[in-house]
């Protein structure tokens, strides 16, 4: 197609340099030639106007392929254009592939060289390991030299540890010993001292003062007022007072002993009744009079007497302290 | 836990305590044990003098140690003597004692939680609360049952607590959580007068199926030391058998025989002040012992014309010291029998405190001593409503130490008769048999076994009507509450085990506010139905203590938002009340716990 307009072009210039020729040399009016000729050669075509006419339209054509040649001519400007911008895309692409791999070879040569030295220094601590080893081979042979020494004098040691600390127990053995001799001491003094007063309260004698002295004491005082009724001097009172106020102090003090003491007589008989008794526990009974030696003993019962069956004392949780038997009162 | 050995019965009296028991046996007796079986705990308590007796009443005293050093083998620091000896000291050192604590437990005016007792002492005092007091109590029982069964601990055996048939609800709270306190986690609760009736039913002597018979009304009067107690139980009838309902009770009555004692007392002090002797406090302590002993000599022996009285000299002068003053046939006729027991009609109404202007706070004594009165307002309010019969018994049993004389007993039954006479009825029927002091642990013992299947048990349920108070929408006025009105949620007779929801009826509470109810009761409206609305509240019915529960925030919801929620009533078998709010979701339940704390 290029080739084509070309030549067709290389024509046309040809004939439009001729026809140039022709009309300077003619010297014809080109305007009004062409309008003339134009009009001849539609009335009668001949000679120098039919060439002018030719000429005029070659003209035209020309002027259309040389339009035509230059809107190709830039068309394919524009198509080189894009090619080589593709090109160049291409080319930088490769561009970057060249320098990752440049990276990469880079760190490669990096790593290489960090092998390289790693081999040398395994070099060098192999050489150093044989060294340190032998030493401590060395000294190893000259620890255990030194253990078996330790040992025994760690043995020695224990032995001492040991007698110091049977030395030891042995002295709080002692102590507690002591301890136990001086409580055992305090027990003895107390038994001894319980004894004695067991031994007084069995005879009576004058030191016996069983807890329960006391106990029983501070209850007829104070449910019964007996200690005040009996150290009270009464030569003053006329019988009625003394009656009215022995009244209650009789209910009270026979409250308690029914609540505290269980009692019943010995002998169930009425009182003045003829009782026989083949027996006679001297405990029990008491006889007077004109009295056989031997059974069975025939009487009047004077008194039943009493047997205590049941004491119901309150319990003493830590038995009787002191002395008081009536607390003296204060009123705020 | 180790299976119960032993049922056991505590009668935890306004003045003395009792501890009864009786060996659960595996027979499948239809009858329960006769009685002869049931024991009593010897209780150990201190004694002056670092000493330790044992007794088979524990007083109920608590004295705030001064010197004395504590000696019962559970205690080493315990700061409070309890018992025989707290009663002795209480009486020489007033301020440091504490009695009564039982009552306080049912007065809505105080907050039973806070230490308050005792009651206006001094700055110095400790103080403890009436349900720590209680709880003291139970504790050393506990611990004296350990003393006499090592093996066998109080926890481990079927425990039942006697209380009032007039404690309300929060009262019986309050007892249950006394329990738990000192560690007896599971215990029943029966009303006294139930567990005296149950005691005559486990009487042989006298079978009680011969003294009542279908339809009769037994009035049970139980006067103890310090409280009054009426309940009435029906005699009903089904498969051919006799069946007992307990269905009413009265009011907290806080009178007793110890009004009695004092007042002889005052009458022995008078007399001996008009002679010219002054009386200090201590004497007039005394004065009421002798006068106690006095009033039974005299009630017992119908001879004697007068008992003298007399209290020693408090110095070592014994005899000199002595006052001595009598009391008569007479001071038994006109001040006790005619002040305790007057004949009156039934419409006559005990007297209302009228001590005008601001009445100090304290225990509810009862303005008026005539048990007769409190008699005839019982019965008339029972008259009120559809079961008119049961304000007209047919037979009626006595209970409490009081009635241990007969001519009380006469007069009581003197006065019923008039009553009955008038109103054209035959005369009551008195039921023989009951022993009268220990009456009521022995019953309890007997509850135990009947509970557990042996023996003929009382329908009680719950004792009185309970009611929330709503208010009623209305426009506001300026200086008016909206009126209440009163919503049944516990008809009286609602047996244990019973749970009921009121299905018809919500309620909005608000998430993140305590939601608070007024509470109210009554002991004759017994036509009332559950979930019933009743618009107008008259004087039948008794406010008693706030009901509340905090509403926490729960799963998304926050505080503010309103929640609807229905009211679940739970009768428990241990015999008392809780009432639940549920959420309509049914997904969340909130109980509503009697407000103790704030007076009502």
């Amino acid at each position: 197609m290029k080739k084509l307009t070309a030549r067709i072009n290389l024509i046309l210039i040809l004939v439009l340099v001729a026809g140039g020729y022709y009309v300077s040399v003619n010297k014809i009016d080109p305007l009004s030639s062409l309008i003339k000729q134009l009009r001849d050669f539609v009335l009668s075509v001949a000679g120098v106007e039919a060439y002018a006419s030719v000429y005029y339209i070659s003209l035209l054509i020309l002027l259309f392929s040389v339009f035509v040649s230059l809107y190709a001519a830039f068309e394919g400007v524009s198509k080189k254009e894009i090619a080589l911008e593709k090109e160049i895309k291409f080319l930088k692409e490769d561009a970057e592939e060249y320098e990752n791999k440049k990276v990469e070879y880079m760190t490669e040569i990096k790593k290489l060289n960090l092998r390289l030295q790693e081999l040398h220094i395994s070099l060098e601590q192999k050489v150093s390991i044989d060294k340190y080893e032998k030493v401590q081979a060395k000294a190893e042979e000259s620890e255990s030299a030194l253990e078996v020494e330790k040992a025994k004098s760690d043995e020695l040691s224990n032995k001492i540890k040991k007698l110091s600390q049977k030395i030891e127990d042995l002295n709080s053995e002692k102590t507690k010993l002591t301890e136990q001799e001086h409580e055992l001491n305090e027990k003895l003094k107390d038994s001894e001292a319980k004894l004695a007063s067991a031994n007084a309260n069995l005879k009576g004698g004058k030191d016996a003062v069983p807890p329960a002295a006391y106990q029983i004491l501070y209850l007829l005082q104070k449910e019964g007022r007996l200690i005040d009724m009996l150290h009270e001097n009464i030569s003053d009172y006329d019988d009625e007072t003394l009656g009215g106020a022995f009244r209650k102090l009789h209910e009270d003090l026979q409250e308690l002993i029914k609540e505290r003491f269980i009692l019943e007589p010995v002998l169930n008989e009425e009182e003045g009744s003829t009782v026989t008794l083949d027996s006679i526990d001297p405990d029990a009974v008491k006889v007077s009079g004109k009295v056989p030696a031997e059974g069975p003993f025939k009487g009047e019962l004077i008194h039943k007497g009493w047997r205590l069956k049941e004491c119901k004392l309150p319990e003493m949780v830590e038995g009787w302290k002191g002395d008081v038997i009536a607390q003296a009162e204060i009123e705020i | 836990m180790a299976a119960a050995k032993y049922i056991v019965g505590i009668d935890l009296g306004t003045t003395n305590m009792v501890l009864s028991y009786s060996r659960i046996t595996s027979g499948s007796d239809d009858e329960a044990d006769d009685g002869q079986s049931i024991e009593f705990l010897p209780i150990v308590q201190e004694q002056p003098k670092n000493a330790v007796d044992t007794a088979e009443v524990l007083p109920s005293f608590i004295f705030e140690r001064l010197k004395e050093k504590p000696v019962l083998p559970w205690e080493s620091d315990n700061e409070f003597i309890i018992g025989e000896f707290a009663r002795e000291r209480g009486a020489e050192v007033p301020d440091r004692v504490i009695s009564s604590a039982k009552s306080w437990l049912c007065n809505t005016r105080v907050d039973r939680t806070k230490a308050i007792l005792p009651f206006n002492g001094e700055e110095s005092t400790k103080k403890i609360s009436p349900l720590q007091a209680m709880s003291m109590f139970i504790s050393h029982l506990k611990n004296a049952w350990l003393q006499e069964f090592p093996k066998d601990k109080l926890e481990n055996q079927k425990v039942i607590v006697t209380i009032p048939a007039s404690f309300d609800a929060a009262a019986r709270d309050l007892v249950i959580e006394a329990a738990k306190m000192a560690g007896l986690p599971s215990v029943s609760l029966i009303e006294e007068p139930q567990s005296a009736f149950y005691s005559w039913i486990s009487q042989k002597e006298n079978p009680w199926r011969q003294q009542v018979k279908k339809g009769d009304v037994v009035l049970v009067v139980d006067v103890g030391g310090g409280t009054t107690d009426f309940s009435l139980i029906e005699i009903t009838e089904s498969d051919g058998d006799l069946n007992l309902d307990r269905v009413a009770v009265g009011n907290h009555i806080l009178l007793g025989g110890d009004n009695m004692d004092l007042t002889l007392a005052y009458i022995a002090a008078k007399r001996l002040e008009d002679s010219g002797k002054k009386i200090t406090r201590w004497q007039t302590v005394q004065l009421s012992h002798q006068c106690r002993k006095a009033k039974e000599i005299l009630l017992s022996d119908s001879e004697k014309d007068s008992v003298p009285v007399t209290v020693s000299g408090r110095g070592s002068s014994v005899i000199g010291g002595t006052i001595k003053t009598q009391i008569t046939r007479e001071d038994i006729e006109n001040s006790i029998v005619e002040g305790f027991f007057p004949h009156c009609s039934i419409d006559d109404e005990p007297a209302e405190d009228t001590t005008s202007g601001v009445r100090e706070l304290n225990l509810m004594y009862a303005a008026d001593a005539a048990v007769s009165k409190h008699l005839a307002k019982f019965l008339k309010r029972q008259m009120n409503d559809a079961h008119k019969e049961y304000g007209y018994p047919n037979a009626i049993l006595f209970n409490g130490g009081v009635f241990k004389a007969k001519i009380f007993r006469d007069r009581l039954v003197a006065i019923i008769d008039s009553w009955l006479t008038e109103s054209g009825k035959e005369q009551i029927k008195i039921l023989e048999g009951i022993e009268l002091s220990k009456a009521v642990s022995r019953g309890a013992v007997y509850f135990g076994q009947a509970v557990s299947g042996k023996g003929i048990r009382i329908r009680g349920g719950v004792s009185q009507s309970y009611y929330l108070g709503i208010e009623t929408p209305m426009p506001a006025v300026p200086g008016f509450k909206p009126p209440l009105k009163a919503l049944c949620v516990a008809k009286q007779g609602t047996e244990e085990g019973t749970v009921l929801k009121i299905e018809n009826r919500s309620f909005g509470l608000i998430i993140g506010k305590t939601a608070e109810f007024r509470f109210f009761k009554s002991n004759c409206r017994r036509e009332d139905e559950f979930g019933q609305m009743i618009p107008d509240m008259d004087e039948t019915f008794e406010e008693t203590s706030l009901m509340m529960a905090e509403m926490p925030a729960y799963d998304g919801l926050k505080a503010g938002d309103l929640v609807d929620v229905e009211l679940e009533i739970s009768v428990t078998e241990i015999g008392t009340l809780e009432v639940y709010c549920i959420s309509k979701d049914n997904e969340h339940r909130w109980k509503l716990e009697f407000n103790v704390r704030e007076a009502a």
